[in-house]
């Protein structure tokens, strides 16, 4: 029988830095098998929302709920199910690609010929194993994208928490990544992702959210929007650029024109 | 543009100050004690220099005191791994900064690396313009003889800096260099090791004219001021080629490099590769995988096997003073030679290791927050990992230690091996808790960059930690019984494993509530300056 308990849902989430808040009263609910797109402009509080959620950092106040367990009472057992491709790298640069998955794969519990051997497949799979050998410190940003993601995905987890995935990957790279996210959420897995890039969200989601100033101002289902005539570039600048004055500021700069 | 770049680095440690206010009062302090003590000797030459009835010392104090100066200036940098505050190239060569500029900034940073050996060249300065023997002339010759020695070591610095940081970060094979250097490091030792001629070490003595420390001692005291003149200017003339050479191909390769890195491919043969996975013969996952991650990320540092190869050699240089008392005369330091040897290679590894445990994983730490394990292990297994290395750190030194005809019997080895991994447990214990509180990104291919905090901790802190180990010993030249030694360093050892129980509990503690200072700190990147 399916688990009908939402992937993700928070409620009333707030993190305050020095009494002002980067999150302010997020309340979210990302039901089973879908493709959430996190959006907002810099600084409105999405990597911040995704780190509470992976229990990287507390909240202040709230509550999270993962995979129907709650965060961060039964944090091992969350994390032993989900996929993570955080902003800030977290890739061990002087392991080889394959020596950094097979180590990811042994921290989820898988024995190490497994973890060996899915280290592989993956470096295949995402074309990287030409380049098994070579440190990851040595890796352009759209390959370490690339192993991030592979090491998200080593354990087959059931929820994927990525922030920026496709930042700095080429088109060939970054469509394989969409592919195998699709296959993922069509096998029943959970993304949930922040871009920058609303073509990409617009493209792969089927529902959003826009996060401003910390608070949610929009829930959108790209399904009703695509029916629409309102892109979701036009909706985000309506929410986002509208309350912060976004227009021809450069003309003012004469020196510069 | 030198203030832009000072502004820069000031924004950029502003934030980390007030982050860490109490790490950054503590690091004042010590600095202040540490200062200190340099000043109260600075102060003690002066007095020497400035009375009358001594003069007739004077050429061969001063020459010799230069030579410790110069020692102390080029070496201690290097057996520190503390290079001091240099110029990040790979964050100015961006912009149109004439070379000549930033070459003279990296000199005066080099400041940074030796300011106590400059308060000792003041203190001697200051002696001789006082002392009331000396005319005018000779005043001023003292404090132009001063200003040469200080500037010439400023520029070797320089080069030395940036050669050793080059060397480094390619092949293993130019590890050879290093050898080199070490070799050349310990050339008094050798000497003294294999009794040269009384007449043969008289006519290298430090008085003598040709050496720039000799050179700068004669013009200081207008003592065959023609040529002390032409050799220190000439000493000073080859300083400027070096450093600013060494500093020229440091630049251009900052430039150039990454393109084909010989470093970047890994050649993994049968035995490493089963060196490395030795741990999950013993060990189960996740302990095991990350007992493994540390040693293939340690060995693949240049600074880290850089500081592993001189924590196993340079114990030697401590060991001048003892080498040089008559045979046949057991003393402490003879006798434990590989043991204080061994705990000195300990302390080195410290900063790189154990004493900032996540500095190389950088922002990677979150991993062990991110993944479904105990942040306990992760600390454990970075622990067990550099006890692993301290195994083969004491066979190098008792290698060592024979090859320069110090006493080393396999019981004394097996002694050293214990009581390093007895004083780990505490070192390792306190380790673990500055990790999580002070941590600090390390970059793998900078050879400056440790702390100057910790630099601090390991002076003061670390020798007051191995009291129980200390004891022991005492108890053994005390009461003269190996079964008395035995058991109080098998309490020292109960104690230690406590002592490192309860520090393990605090660093988890405290990592689990300043995870996000933690992840913070080792995301950050330096400013336009390396500061030490």
């Amino acid at each position: 029988m399916p688990d009908l308990t939402p992937a993700i849902a928070v409620r009333d989430l707030r993190k305050v830095y020095d009494g002002k808040a980067a999150v302010d009263g997020l309340t979210l609910t990302v039901p089973r098998g879908s493709f959430f797109g996190f959006l907002g402009p810099n600084g409105a509080g999405k990597s911040t929302t995704i780190r509470m959620l992976t229990g990287l950092i507390p909240a202040t106040s709230g509550s999270i709920e993962l995979l129907g367990l709650p965060m961060p009472a039964q944090d091992l057992a969350i994390k032993q199910r989900i996929g993570l491709v955080p902003d800030e790298s977290l890739l061990f640069d002087r392991l080889t690609g394959a020596e950094f998955l097979e180590f990811v794969g042994r921290m989820y519990g898988l024995p190490g010929p497994l973890a060996m051997q899915r280290a592989q497949e993956l470096l295949e799979l995402f074309e990287l194993s030409n380049e098994k050998r070579k440190l990851i410190a040595e890796y352009s940003k759209g390959m370490r994208k690339r192993v991030a993601m592979a090491a998200s995905l080593i354990h087959r987890p059931e929820l994927f928490l990525m922030d920026e995935p496709f930042e700095g990957v080429d088109a060939v790279g970054a469509r394989l990544m969409k592919d195998i996210l699709l296959d993922q959420v069509s096998h029943g897995a959970t993304i949930f992702l922040t871009s920058h890039v609303l073509e990409v969200v617009e493209r792969l989601c089927d529902h959003a959210a826009i996060i401003n100033e910390g608070r949610i101002a929009a829930e959108v289902n790209m399904r009703e929007l695509r029916a629409g005539s309102e892109t979701l570039e036009d909706l985000f600048v309506r929410l986002v650029a509208g309350e912060r004055g976004a227009g021809r500021e450069f003309e003012k700069l004469e020196w510069l024109g | 543009m030198i203030w832009a770049i000072l502004r820069a680095q000031f924004l950029s440690q502003r934030l980390r100050a007030g982050t860490r206010r109490a790490g950054t009062i503590f690091g004042i302090f010590t600095g202040a004690i540490f200062y200190a003590f340099w000043a109260i000797i600075a102060l003690g030459v002066a007095n020497y220099f400035s009375s009358p009835d001594m003069a007739g010392t004077f050429l061969p104090a001063l020459s010799t005191g230069l030579f410790f100066a110069m020692l102390y200036w080029q070496l201690a940098p290097v057996i520190t791994s503390g290079f001091g505050a240099s110029i990040d190239l790979r964050k100015l060569q961006v912009y149109p900064i004439p070379h000549r500029k930033l070459f003279v900034i990296e000199v005066l940073l080099r400041l940074t690396g030796g300011a106590e050996m400059l308060l000792i060249l003041i203190g001697a300065t200051t002696g001789l313009i006082l002392n009331p023997v000396f005319g005018a002339a000779t005043r001023l010759l003292a404090a132009t003889g001063a200003l040469l020695f200080a500037v010439t070591n400023l520029l070797l610095a320089t080069g030395t800096r940036s050669w050793i940081e080059r060397l480094f970060r390619h092949s293993r094979l130019k590890e050879a260099g290093m050898l080199l250097l070490i070799v050349f490091i310990l050339l008094p030792q050798l000497l003294l090791a294999f009794q040269v001629r009384k007449g043969t070490l008289l006519r290298l003595a430090p008085s003598q004219i040709f050496w720039p420390w000799g050179a700068a001692g004669h013009l200081m005291l207008g003592d065959g001021l023609g040529m002390a003149t032409a050799l220190s200017l000439f000493w000073l003339a080859l300083a400027f080629w070096f450093g600013q050479r060494q500093f020229e191909r440091s630049f251009h390769e900052d430039v150039a490099r990454r393109s084909s890195n010989e470093d970047a491919a890994v050649r993994p043969s049968g035995l490493t590769e089963r060196l490395y996975r030795a741990p999950s013969r013993f060990l189960k996952d996740p302990l095991a995988a990350m007992v493994e991650k540390e040693l293939r990320t340690l060995f693949r540092i240049p600074r880290f096997r850089m500081v592993y190869a001189m924590s196993s050699f340079f114990g030697i240089v401590l060991y001048l003073p003892a080498m040089r008392r008559p045979r046949g005369m057991p003393s402490f330091f003879m006798e434990n030679s590989v043991t204080l040897m061994a705990l000195y290679g300990l302390l080195m590894l410290g900063p790189i290791s154990y004493w900032n445990a996540f500095g190389f994983d950088r922002s990677a730490v979150q991993g062990y927050f991110s993944w479904p394990i105990r942040f306990r292990d992760a600390l454990v297994a970075k622990n067990i990992a550099v006890a692993v290395l301290l195994i083969p750190q004491t066979v190098l030194i008792a290698i060592v230690s024979r090859a320069f005809r110090l006493p080393v019997s396999p019981r004394g080895y097996a002694e050293a091996l214990l009581v390093i991994l007895i004083a780990a447990l505490y070192w390792f214990s306190m380790g673990n808790i500055i990790s999580v509180r002070l941590p600090r990104a390390m970059d793998p291919e900078k050879m400056n960059q440790m702390s100057g905090k910790m630099q601090a901790l390991s002076i003061w802190i670390a020798p007051l930690l191995l009291l129980p180990v200390v004891l022991a010993f005492w108890a053994r030249a005390v009461f003269d019984n190996e079964l008395v030694f035995a058991g109080v360093l098998l309490i020292a050892a109960i104690v230690g494993k406590v002592f490192y129980d309860v520090g393990l509990d605090s660093a988890v503690n405290a990592a689990n509530t300043r995870r996000e200072a933690i992840l913070m700190e080792l995301s950050r990147s330096e400013g336009p300056l390396s500061i030490n």
